[in-house]
């Protein structure tokens, strides 16, 4: 009796995940189904799903109107550069978060309390220099300046662990992107007047906008925060005795890193490259805003086809699964490294 | 002389390398530096034929000089940090220098580049005095790479969007103070109150709504179902995909002539009616249930995990109790996944905050402003040559966020670093 009904509750369980996971899908899989339809056909979706004859050429139609590979290239471009990039940044890093011995405090103001002080230190020169006759401008410039070249060797000096710090500042990847990342847009900008001239080269004569120069960049600095995050997440799973060993052994600094550490962190690098590729794959405001056509990329590509004129369902269907299958088809492969680094590692 | 190493740091952490000199060179050396420090500083000697190139040579030869005093006294990752901070310094004292004129005058370049460079003067000095700052080196070396990126472009870039807030920059970022004037601007106009609402409202029930669709998900996903892996990539995928490409979709499905209203009135009940996008005061919904879509299946990832974080036994004394299994849920499993949820619901509610591409897809704002989000009013500004009403709108974004984020940073981090 018992096991009958534990049957009956395996099926019941079964039918409802199948049951919801249909609902979840249910939109791509519309998409899927549009794409193939004619642009006729694709009104009457989805009672006439399967009366109305299938087709494939949206597909063509979209390759001839905008060339789909060259954007497909560009994305590729900018995802693989942009977590190279970030991965060189990262991995030492995230060694440092994860394997730094933490030290005992080497004064007994702790880091926080001498970055206040250098703080109102600087917020007195600045007040000093606008009482002396500076332009506000340049006194509070200026104050900025020389806060940026002074806080992060005291605050490298005098905090305790680099962990602390570095947690702090992966917090701003919370932060809007909105408030964070407008004077980026602004330098990229030709018109912006930051850095314009700077003596030996003119940046006005040099546009980064719609370049791989500027985005790759631009989508490292988005995601650096979160390939750090997850790498230190991996980091912290391997055990420091190894290392350690090796250290005992005279490897050297480098060699710790690259002959230990990365080859064992190996399937964590991957996942979170994969993570990156897709974070970058799917970037949308700054690749809208700052290119439109030399380094656009695949969601530049879907935009052109959402115009609000003529709605043409089926080749913008058509036109995003072109986009969007690379994705289904890495993350389908990849199960497990999908799920662990879309939830920023915390799923194992 | 010696006792002040030893009374800081104490004697047996002393590397040994530092033991070959005695203090009197290491002083010796140190005054020398600050000496021809302030020479050069005082006679910019000898670069001042230099013209332009002044700042450049004279951090270079700064790094040398360092180098040539310092390479005996210490190890190689010292060196290499050492480098790191000089070249900072040096970078930093030609930026300002070749911005002069820019966004600097000329004397305020001047003069922070001298201020920079006689840090790193110091900042050699004390090193060199006082070896307790360079413990934990190596470690400390191989983040800096990462620091100066972070204060940059987020702490660096927060801080400009801040003091231009105070500016009446349109087209150009040109700072001309105008205190608080645009804040009053931006308070005073209609569409920016109805920004505020529609994400007070998105963030309440977009919230609410993703913890528990996710929560119940994941107690679902945790009653050993098959082709676990399965489904749970299935759920995240939404998640998965940019929202600029699955947008259209739930535009059509929400559309009144082709989507579901549609197909509702196929299926033979005629009098159904489904028109919340084409409704000013109900649009705002469609995007909800959008991001409701996107955002459930990683709330339910999360909260799979801390489901799974529960010790067996816990389930296995509630049984023995006799607790029904909801019962345990709501009263023992609920409480001790506390931590999971609140990480959970700040990452959703910091989502929700800066929501942008679900609405830029679906609605665009429209119809006319209904639907229109803090971040698009940013943007709105920003890219239509108003830069000091744009950053005004960001730099409160800015502020609201880091009120919510700092006490949960501080708690999960800090606080709770020094409990364990």
């Amino acid at each position: 009796m018992a096991r009958k009904q534990s049957t009956r509750r395996t099926v019941a369980i079964t039918i409802l995940a199948w049951f919801i996971g249909l609902l979840m899908f249910f939109p791509i899989l519309w998409t899927a189904v549009a794409a193939f339809k004619s642009e006729s056909d694709a009104y009457t979706l989805p009672q006439n799903m399967l009366s109305t004859p299938w087709t494939l050429e949206n597909f063509g139609i979209v390759q001839e109107r905008s060339d789909y590979f060259r954007y497909v290239f560009n994305t590729v471009i900018i995802a693989v550069l942009s977590t190279l990039l970030g991965l060189l940044f990262a991995v030492p890093a995230a060694w440092s978060m994860a394997f730094a011995p933490r030290t005992t405090p080497s004064s007994t103001i702790s880091g926080w309390g001498w970055l206040a002080i250098v703080f109102s230190c600087g917020l007195i020169a600045a007040g000093v220099l606008y009482a002396n006759g500076w332009h506000p401008q340049n006194a509070v410039v200026g104050f900025l300046l020389l806060l940026l070249c002074i806080v992060p060797p005291t605050a490298w000096v005098w905090t305790r662990a680099t962990t602390d710090t570095l947690l702090w500042m992966l917090s701003t990847k919370m932060m809007p992107p909105a408030g964070a990342l407008i004077a980026i847009y602004l330098m990229f900008n030709r018109n912006g007047l930051i850095f314009k001239d700077w003596g030996w080269i003119n940046l006005s004569e040099y546009n980064l906008i719609d370049s791989f120069w500027g985005m790759v960049p631009l989508a490292m600095l988005l995601n650096l925060p979160i390939i750090i995050w997850m790498l230190y997440t991996y980091f912290k799973e391997i055990p420091v005795e190894i290392l350690e060993a090796a250290r005992m052994d005279g490897a050297s600094l480098w060699n710790e890193i690259v002959r230990v550490l990365t080859p064992m962190a190996l399937p964590g690098i991957a996942s979170t490259c994969l993570l990156n590729l897709i974070l970058a794959w799917n970037e949308a405001f700054w690749s809208l805003n700052l290119t439109n056509k030399y380094a656009a990329p695949l969601s530049f590509f879907i935009s052109e086809y959402s115009s609000p004129e003529g709605q043409f369902w089926a080749k913008l269907s058509a036109a995003s699964l072109m986009a969007i299958v690379p994705i289904l088809i890495v993350g389908w492969f990849s199960q497990k490294q999908l799920v662990r680094g879309l939830t920023f590692g915390a799923v194992k | 002389m010696t006792t002040f190493d030893t009374a800081l740091v104490g004697a047996s952490s002393q590397p040994p390398h530092f033991q070959q000199f005695s203090n009197l060179v290491r002083y010796g050396v140190a005054g020398l530096m600050a000496v021809i420090g302030a020479l050069a500083l005082i006679f910019d000697f000898p670069f001042a034929q230099l013209g332009v190139f002044q700042p450049m040579m004279y951090a270079l030869g700064l790094v040398v000089v360092c180098l040539v005093i310092d390479v005996p006294f210490r190890k190689l990752n010292y060196q290499l940090g050492m480098i790191g901070v000089y070249l900072f310094g040096a970078a930093a004292a030609w930026v300002a220098w070749y911005s002069g004129g820019n966004w600097l005058s000329q004397d305020a370049a001047d003069f922070i580049w001298k201020v920079t460079a006689l840090f790193s003067f110091l900042f050699t000095i004390a090193a060199g005095v006082w070896n307790a700052p360079f413990k934990n080196f190596a470690a400390k070396t191989a983040a800096i790479p990462m620091m100066y990126i972070v204060l940059f472009a987020f702490i660096g870039c927060s801080l400009w969007t801040v003091l231009y807030s105070t500016s009446d920059a349109r087209i150009y970022p040109l700072y001309t103070y105008v205190g608080l004037k645009q804040y009053y601007r931006l308070f005073g106009a209609e569409i920016w109150h109805i920004a505020v609402k529609n994400v007070l409202i998105y963030i309440a029930l977009s919230t609410t709504g993703a913890m528990v669709a996710g929560f119940l998900l994941a107690v679902f996903m945790d009653q050993k179902i098959r082709l676990e892996g399965l489904f749970r990539t299935i759920y995240l995928y939404p998640f998965a995909l940019s929202f600029i490409v699955t947008g259209h979709v739930w535009a059509w499905i929400f559309s009144p002539e082709y989507g579901l209203e549609k197909s509702v009135r196929q299926l033979g009940w005629t009098t159904f009616s489904f028109d919340w996008i084409a409704n000013n005061d109900m649009a705002i919904y469609c995007v909800i249930i959008a991001g409701l879509w996107q955002g459930t299946g990683l709330v339910m990832a999360l909260m799979l995990a801390g489901l799974r974080g529960i010790d067996e036994e816990v389930w296995k004394a509630a049984r023995v109790d006799g607790i029904p299994k909801w019962r345990t849920y709501i009263s023992i499993v609920i409480p001790m996944m506390r931590p999971v949820l609140i990480t959970t619901l700040v990452f959703v509610a910091a989502g929700a905050f800066r929501v942008y591409d679900i609405v830029v897809a679906l609605t665009d704002g429209g119809p006319g402003i209904s639907t229109t989000v803090p971040s698009q009013y940013v943007y709105k500004y920003l890219f239509s040559g108003n830069i000091g009403q744009g950053l005004a709108a960001a730099t409160t974004m800015l502020v609201v966020s880091a009120v919510i984020l700092i006490p949960w940073v501080y708690v999960e981090f800090v606080k709770g670093k020094q409990i364990r």
